[in-house]
């Protein structure tokens, strides 16, 4: 009792109390230029009086608060003003409302209303869980019987056929699926085409093609389509569709007829994902412009259509989707995290059956034109969904299946010696997540500079740090805790290298984590324009739902910060979960695992503070 | 051999037909360009005549009427808000000089006559802007893009109290002379105006100043639908902020008018381009 008596004291000396005796107004001066705040960063105490002074230097300049829900604006020499109470702790964005220019919905800045107890609270949280699982490794005893149940809860083999329903298993054999979904998207993306040749310098959060492909598209695929539905997108993907039906002679039909086109295998040294990386770090080398100039998306898309139909032409089946689409590559890494796979049923089935008609074909589909072999799938990631070897089975011995998230994790194929191509997959994917954070939603305005070329020093400045941070900083630290874990785990035995690609593994999820974490920063904020372009797609001035005036209106962008801390920790956690394990596989003995992983650990937890920090400190 | 040419060609012409699309769009991001005829500024002769116009009397229509009618059009202010709801345009400008004074005369139509202010009613007005340095912006949009400017405002209700002395006020000032205390106890200072226009001067938007000497005079009546207002101003410049005249040298000036019956105050108003005064 008197220790909680004491406690409590302490708690209102040094929590309450400041914050009762030194409120005070402050009166904040921001200067606001295309396309940051000066200051970028305000620091007030709970319960201040902040009066806020909003001056525009070039043009009109909106100053809107998360949180607080509060706007002003301002002219050059008409200054905007708004006073609030802080009473609310924790980081709030103030973002731009009005809309100033290209960069306009990356305009922000912080106020931070101290004490963050909510940054405190999630470090505290993963602190305490980290150290928790670390204490839980070392003094469980392990039962020799037991299932391996995710955080002891989930049986990593639990699966749920969803096809055994009929309906959905008529509809993965019918030639129409996913024939109207990518006829649909095929649509979609023809608008978005034009809409982004005719936009122009258009404002891109007033274009269809930018709000559809960078803010709908990319959530969409972050939050939704991959980690719970895998490649279910390279399914419905209408990129590759005009080179299938040259290839195929077919707009519907099966033509088991010798495919036209030069129908090459992929070059052996190239069958992996180092073409991907490539392509897909050059390609965010422009983010600055396709993400906020409607024509830079037209030409980006239009490029990649006009490649994978030439490589449709000269290469095999879906080389093109295998190889080099630059969308492909961190699809298929994150897809082992799926809450969903496609499978077949019964081993056994497939070892008697002759000829494999999942992947030669036969008259009601097509070999799998992705050029995997669906009688042995053991991992998502290089399998397009495209239902063909549903609909050639005659067996039906395909399933597909929900499952517990990651499990292909722990699926050790194709991991070494080949897998850097997977593991630097890994981390470009990490290190464009804090590249994209410090550019598109952090308020230094020097980097958004550099980002979108105001000058040509600047741009390069920003590619070489881009891509060095990326191939090298991030490869180059997690090596140094590799290194550290083959320490640690006392084994002189095992590569180095078969440890830094296992180890690798365990970056999917808290990467994924961290991307949803972005992504929610894009949504939350900016999709009520997309009510607006549904409306006018091509800014003629079209009202076709009624929305085209529904003003921007950010939605729960209070609680963003819990909802990224949130999505941290639980992906954190997912990483731990499956860490553990990869140790497990990485060294022979549990010692050598437990004291080998604790590196490893300490690195995913420093990531995650870097990130908490990043998003909400 | 022959697929293989065939694929080659194929490519070749989709990767020409995407260049050119892209080549296109990037020489047309900006829209299509099209050729606009450059507007010539309208053009104002002030001649001399040897009349002066005594404001007190009347504004002497008759003068005027010798001097041939320059029709200037107006727009709707759009670059910062409030943007204007009504516009009023053309009007008509008119303008001498005797070597001593200049007047400026301005005839536009306007169905309702403003003079009285209260809640939501606001006064009928018109200004000229005259800038007073050599470099001048393109577009009179925007004033803050500009240099130093000294604009000659005649406002109506003003011309109400400082012609027909009489307020130009509703009575619904609860304490504005209260007539039941013998000593205001809470006085409200009200300017005593020396003029019915106001000589301001101003150096970008939301710097507009009254001027410690008030130089211009101006007298406005409106009668059967349209206003017809006139500027009055010794023909030398009174000070350095003044607008300056010289005989045989162009100058620029451009106009703007509020209509109080539609809302017009503040940026709300319909303003004139660049226009060019010549001085005979």
């Amino acid at each position: 009792m008197k220790k909680v008596k004491t406690f409590l004291l302490l708690n209102f000396f040094f929590l309450v109390l400041p914050n009762l005796c030194f409120a005070e107004e402050r009166l904040i001066e921001i200067k606001a230029k295309k396309f940051s705040y000066t200051p970028n960063i305000i620091k007030v105490k709970k319960g201040d009086l902040v009066r806020v002074r909003l001056i525009s230097e070039d043009v009109h300049h909106g100053f809107f608060l998360d949180g607080y829900n509060i706007e002003t604006s301002a002219y050059p020499g008409v200054d905007g003003s708004v006073s609030f109470v802080a009473n609310k702790t924790g980081r709030f964005t103030f973002r731009c409302s009005v809309t100033c220019g290209d960069f306009h919905p990356y305009m922000v800045g912080y106020l931070i209303v101290e004490p963050n107890i909510r940054f405190y609270t999630f470090i505290f949280l993963v602190i305490f869980l980290g150290l928790g699982s670390i204490l839980l490794l070392f003094f469980k005893r392990e039962k020799v019987n037991d299932k391996d149940k995710l955080f002891g809860l989930i049986d990593l083999n639990w699966r749920f056929e969803l096809t055994k329903f009929k309906i959905i298993r008529t509809l993965f054999k019918s030639r129409w699926f996913p024939l109207l979904l990518l006829i649909f998207n095929l649509f979609v993306f023809t608008v978005i085409l034009i809409a982004g040749f005719i936009g122009g310098y258009q404002a891109g959060n007033y274009n269809f093609g930018i709000m559809i492909v960078w803010i709908l598209w990319w959530v969409l695929l972050m939050l939704i389509l991959v980690p719970v539905f895998s490649r279910a997108w390279c399914m419905m993907c209408p990129f590759p569709i005009f080179s299938d039906w040259f290839q195929r002679k077919r707009l519907f039909a099966v033509n088991q007829d010798k495919p036209s086109g030069l129908n090459l295998k992929w070059p052996k040294k190239l069958k992996n994902m180092w073409l991907m990386n490539i392509v897909f770090l050059f390609t965010t080398f422009f983010s600055g412009f396709f993400t906020v100039r409607p024509f830079a998306t037209f030409v980006l898309l239009g490029f990649i259509i006009l490649l994978a139909f030439i490589i449709g032409m000269i290469f095999e089946k879906r080389s093109f989707c295998l190889y080099i689409c630059p969308i492909s590559g961190f699809q298929g890494l994150y897809s082992q995290f799926a809450m969903s796979e496609i499978r077949v049923k019964n081993p056994e089935i497939c070892k008697k059956h002759t000829p494999k008609t999942c992947f030669v074909g036969n008259e009601n589909g097509y070999g799998c034109p992705w050029l995997l072999t669906p009688f042995d799938f053991k991992k998502n990631t290089y399998c397009g969904m495209c239902t063909e070897c549903f609909k050639t089975c005659p067996y039906d011995n395909m399933a597909f299946n929900l499952r517990p998230p990651g499990v292909d994790l722990l699926v050790d194929t194709k991991r070494e010696p080949k897998g850097l191509d997977e593991a630097w997959k890994a981390f470009i994917m990490l290190g464009i997540a804090i590249v994209f954070f410090l550019a598109y939603q952090g308020p230094w305005g020097f980097i958004k500079d550099m980002a979108r070329a105001t000058t040509l020093d600047g741009y390069l400045r920003f590619i070489i740090f881009h891509t060095i941070f990326n191939l090298l900083v991030i490869p180059a630290v997690f090596f140094v805790f590799v290194y550290l874990s083959k320490l640690f785990s006392g084994n002189k035995e095992i590569p180095l290298k078969k440890v830094f690609i296992n180890f690798a593994y365990t970056l999917v999820p808290i990467g994924l984590g961290v991307w949803i974490t972005f992504s929610l920063g894009i949504i939350l904020p900016n999709g009520s324009y997309i009510l607006h372009i549904l409306s006018d797609p091509f800014a003629w001035g079209w009202n076709l739902f009624g929305t085209a005036n529904f003003p921007w209106t950010p939605v729960f962008t209070g609680i963003m910060g819990y909802l990224q801390g949130i999505t941290l920790i639980i992906f954190y956690l997912f990483s731990l979960a499956y860490g553990f394990r990869l140790s497990k596989q990485v060294y022979p003995e549990l010692k050598q695992a437990k004291y080998g992983w604790i590196p490893i650990f300490s690195f995913l937890t420093l990531i995650t503070l870097i990130f908490l920090w990043l998003f909400i400190g | 051999m022959r697929r293989k040419s065939v694929i080659i060609s194929i490519s070749v012409i989709l990767i020409v037909l995407f260049g050119l699309i892209v080549y296109r769009g990037f020489r047309y991001t900006r829209g299509v360009p099209v050729s606009v005829e450059k507007k010539e500024k309208p053009v104002l002769e002030v001649p001399f005549i040897d009349i002066d116009i005594d404001l007190a009397k009347d504004i002497s229509l008759e003068v005027w009427n010798r001097i041939p009618p320059k029709e200037i059009e107006l727009n709707y202010q759009v670059t910062i808000l409030p943007w204007g709801k009504s516009l009023i345009s053309p009007i008509i400008v008119k303008a001498f000089h005797n070597k001593k004074f200049i007047f400026f005369y301005i005839r536009y139509k306007d169905e309702t006559e403003n003079r009285t202010i209260s809640t939501n009613k606001f006064s009928d007005a018109v200004a000229i802007m005259f800038p007073l340095e050599d470099k001048v912006q393109p577009a009179t949009l925007m004033m803050g893009f500009l240099g130093e400017v000294n604009i000659w405002q005649w406002k109506a209700s003003q011309d109400k109290e400082y012609w027909l002395k009489t307020s130009a006020e509703n009575k619904v000032y609860t304490d504005f002379y209260y007539p039941f205390e013998e000593k205001e106890l809470f006085p409200v200072s009200k300017d005593v105006h020396r003029s019915a226009v106001n000589d301001l001067v101003a150096i970008r938007v939301g710097t507009i100043t009254p001027k410690e000497n008030q130089n211009v005079h101006g007298r406005g009546f409106w009668k059967d639908g349209y206003w017809n207002v006139i500027f009055k101003r010794s023909f030398e410049p009174p000070d350095e902020h003044s607008a300056k005249f010289v005989i045989g040298e162009k100058r620029l000036c451009a106009f703007a008018v509020w209509e109080g019956e539609k809302g017009d105050r503040g940026g709300r108003k319909s303003i004139s381009d660049w226009v060019e005064v010549i001085i005979k």
